[in-house]
């Protein structure tokens, strides 16, 4: 049996198998849109995981004892099923896959995300769409996987299932495994300017360190405007940076940085790398049709593409 | 440099819109040019924040250079001449380079064709932009020869006369664009005025007509007129026959005063009539050097974005470049350099010497200087310029410091700006009447504002500091006085 798939053997029409955001990862590196290298621990793995360690009859019988007028009644049958699943040892070919893939992947550290087979997205934020776990090593990714696997039954998934009556049903997760970008300069983008709202511009923000700085806002970026049809740089707005957010150390996790004094006045991104990340972002929006808010990073010279929203505020 | 004890009081030259690539083109035309024809300047000073270029001059020394050169142009205008005749070459050198190139690919030319015809347009823009300063000596802030013009007619001209008269003299010969537009406008509308709008002939005319003019509103920095708008003008004339009339209206207005000027200078006598025939001449030459500076400028701007696009520059970087210094550029873009020089930068001149350069505080730090000895501006309710056009008008401000602000302009309204450019020209027709900071009588709003036929009164210095929008002014242009309501 196949428990894991790399980026490249997944498409779009991938969902069953891989969820909704494995499948999107598959589908942008088909498209060679540079995404950060991973694969996806299948939908499959998981159902191979219960039914090898032939616990579904003791979830079922957790779930069978809610109350669901009383909140603290699921939160009690989320708390027993997670801790079934976590006390639960991963068989050993599963663990075994699991880790040889991590190994091909080359990557220090991991993040490790769970991802809906579900193909609406209210399904997905059910599924604990947004579980995410940042700086997984080798040592702990086994048991991320499984810790993402239990996201199924959040006292938030279980509600919803209990109210759209499926619990009986099969419902299973993916697991996406992706290598973290130790980003030397990072950023988001936007393929439609976001305040003008013209369509031939693209804004592009950038700083140094990790994105997580620039998303959350807590450093002013750079902005670059670009002419999409005459591709060329309409302006280079500089922010001048002291502090960014690094990766600490061994133990993965974020820290704050100084910026070194002759750094903090410059450029973050040079007019060629401003250039060939506006075309990347041109090609995204092409792809999927729709004006993109894109999160990316720069390691080594190479320009990962973290993540691609349509923007549904236009 | 002088001591920091004297107070001495500085001018300031404020032109929102002005990009570096094209301030740095006149600069030494001021620096060290003036100094051929007069003392000169002992310092100037040219600061540079984002599209915004600015220049600084002692006020005495600058007034000093008026009163020193006029007297000599009255003896001998001949040198001023000169100038004339440089500026007018380099026009037709920029109008021929227009015809050849206006509608060419650029990106289809290799670097080594791309920087020759930079060089080539900019060879006749410095030509153009500097012999086009020497009249400023006498006619920016200062106003010499209007000076002059205006006690010679209260001399010789009886006093209900004397608008009337500036008026006549005041009249340009030189055919502008704007005024040639309008006249294949109107030969345009009747030759078509039988075929309907998909016909290929009619296309076929609106296109020519477009590719004749679609630069004559250029200015500093563009856009270019659409085709779409020549089509819609087109559309809109044919059935509003007022389009039409107004414009015969203005150019019969025009010729009478042209034909008015002629038996006017018959009148005059030696260096009265030279001087009168001079300040036309002045007028003519400043108009032609306006369109020439669009020709230029639609000419650059898509030099500009080629440059940028082959350097991968941003384009406001690209224009902080002098073109001058494009070739260097081009073999080493310094886009950290050109930051900091987009972001603020200060040129300080003393004597013959070239310019020390300052960017970020140490340029702010710099400008102390000069801020401290700048004019106080009072609260008041009353402002007086130069007339440019007459009317008695009355309405209520629209202030426009930055012309991408113009769609906030409602037609009626009274233009309150700095300076103009032809890029405001759709505006200024929209206006009631016209008010500038900057700029005498051979000014561009000057020049427009007769040519349009609105009330203009020019340099009022402090007009866009005193008046905001809203505000409800009276104009008595006849006086160049503007009062608040």
């Amino acid at each position: 049996m196949i428990y894991t798939k790399k980026f490249s053997q997944i498409s779009k029409k991938s969902v069953r198998e891989a969820g909704g955001k494995g499948a999107s990862l598959g589908e942008m590196t088909q498209a060679k849109i540079s995404v950060p290298p991973g694969f996806v621990v299948l939908a499959g793995t998981f159902d191979a995981f219960i039914k090898e360690a032939d616990i579904i009859e003791d979830i079922q019988a957790e779930l069978e004892k809610v109350n669901y007028k009383d909140t603290n009644s699921i939160d009690r049958a989320s708390n027993a099923i997670r801790g079934i699943i976590k006390d639960t040892p991963v068989p050993d070919d599963i663990n075994d896959a699991i880790l040889k893939s991590y190994q091909d992947l080359g990557a220090k550290f991991v993040a490790v995300r769970s991802s809906a087979t579900a193909e609406d997205s209210k399904t997905a934020s059910w599924a604990g769409e947004l579980e995410t776990y940042l700086f997984v090593n080798k040592k702990n990714v086994v048991e991320t996987v499984r810790t993402c696997w239990s996201s199924l039954f959040t006292p938030r998934a279980i509600f919803y299932r209990h109210e759209k009556k499926m619990l009986k049903t099969r419902v299973s997760v993916a697991v996406v495994v992706q290598k973290m970008v130790n980003s030397e300069v990072s950023g988001v983008a936007f393929t439609v300017h976001p305040v003008n709202q013209d369509k031939n511009q693209m804004i592009i923000e950038a700083g140094y360190g990790l994105g997580e700085a620039i998303v959350s806002g807590s450093i002013t970026p750079d902005s670059y405007v670009i002419d999409k049809e005459d591709e060329l740089i309409l302006d280079v707005s500089i922010a001048s940076q002291e502090k960014m957010m690094i990766i600490k150390g061994q133990t993965g996790g974020l820290k704050w940085a100084k910026v070194p004094k002759s750094q903090q006045e410059k450029q973050k991104l040079s007019g060629p790398k401003i250039m060939k990340l506006a075309e990347l972002c041109a090609k995204i929006e092409k792809h999927y049709k729709h004006p993109q808010d894109i999160e990316w990073a720069e390691e080594g010279g190479q320009i990962y593409i973290l993540q691609s929203r349509p923007i549904t505020t236009l | 440099m002088l001591k920091e004890s004297t107070t001495e009081e500085w001018l300031a030259f404020e032109w929102p819109g002005l990009y570096f690539y094209q301030m740095a083109v006149p600069a030494p035309a001021w620096a060290y040019g003036f100094a051929k024809y007069t003392k000169g300047l002992s310092q100037m000073v040219i600061t540079h924040e984002k599209a915004t270029s600015s220049l600084y001059v002692i006020r005495r020394e600058y007034e000093e250079m008026g009163k020193e050169f006029f007297p000599k142009v009255k003896k001998d205008p001949a040198s001023l001449y000169r100038a004339l005749k440089e500026t007018h070459q380099a026009a037709l050198q920029i109008f021929k380079l227009g015809n050849k190139w206006n509608f060419d690919d650029f990106s289809a030319l290799s670097d080594e064709e791309l920087i020759a015809r930079h060089k080539e347009l900019f060879k006749w823009d410095a030509q153009l932009w500097q012999e086009g300063q020497v009249q400023n000596i006498i006619e920016l802030h200062n106003s010499n020869l209007t000076e002059y013009i205006r006690e010679m007619i209260a001399r010789e001209f009886a006093k209900s006369d004397i608008t009337d008269v500036f008026g006549v003299l005041s009249t340009g010969k030189y055919r502008s664009r704007l005024d040639k537009q309008d006249e294949d406008f109107v030969k345009l509308v009747k030759s078509c005025r039988l075929l309907k709008k998909n016909n290929k002939d009619f296309i076929k005319a609106i296109d020519k007509h477009w590719k004749k003019y679609t630069w004559m509103t250029y200015g500093w920095a563009g856009p270019a007129i659409a085709e779409k708008s020549f089509l819609e003008n087109m559309l809109l004339a044919r059935k509003n026959f007022q389009i039409l009339d107004e414009i015969k209206k203005r150019h019969k207005k025009k010729k009478i005063a042209l034909k008015k000027q002629r038996v006017l200078y018959k009148k005059l006598k030696g260096a009265e009539k030279k001087m009168a025939i001079l300040f036309r001449d002045l007028l003519d030459s400043k108009a032609e050097r306006v369109d020439a500076h669009s020709q230029t400028y639609f000419l650059a701007g898509k030099m500009n974005i080629e440059i940028a696009k082959r350097t991968n520059l941003s384009l406001n970087q690209v224009l902080t470049i002098p073109p001058f210094d494009v070739p260097e550029a081009f073999k080493k873009p310094k886009a950290e350099q050109l930051n900091k020089e987009w972001d603020y930068m200060l040129l300080w001149y003393e004597g013959k010497n070239s310019p020390k350069k300052y960017t970020g505080q140490a340029a702010r730090n710099k400008f102390n200087y000069v801020k401290k000895r700048l004019p106080k501006i009072k609260a008041v309710n009353e402002l007086k310029g130069e007339l440019a056009y007459p009317g008695n008008v009355k309405g209520r401000v629209r202030l426009i410091l930055n012309i991408k602000d113009a769609g906030k302009f409602k037609a009626g309204e009274v233009l309150v700006t700095r300076i103009t450019d032809p890029s405001y020209v759709p505006i200024m027709k929209k206006a009631k009447a016209i008010i500038t900071d900057i700029g005498g009588i051979t000014s561009h709003a000057a020049i427009m504002s007769r040519e349009l036929q609105r009330p203009c009164v020019v340099g009022t210095r402090i007009g866009t500091r005193i008046l905001k929008t809203g505000d409800k002014v009276a104009i008595n242009a006849e006086k160049g006085i503007i009062k608040k309501l």
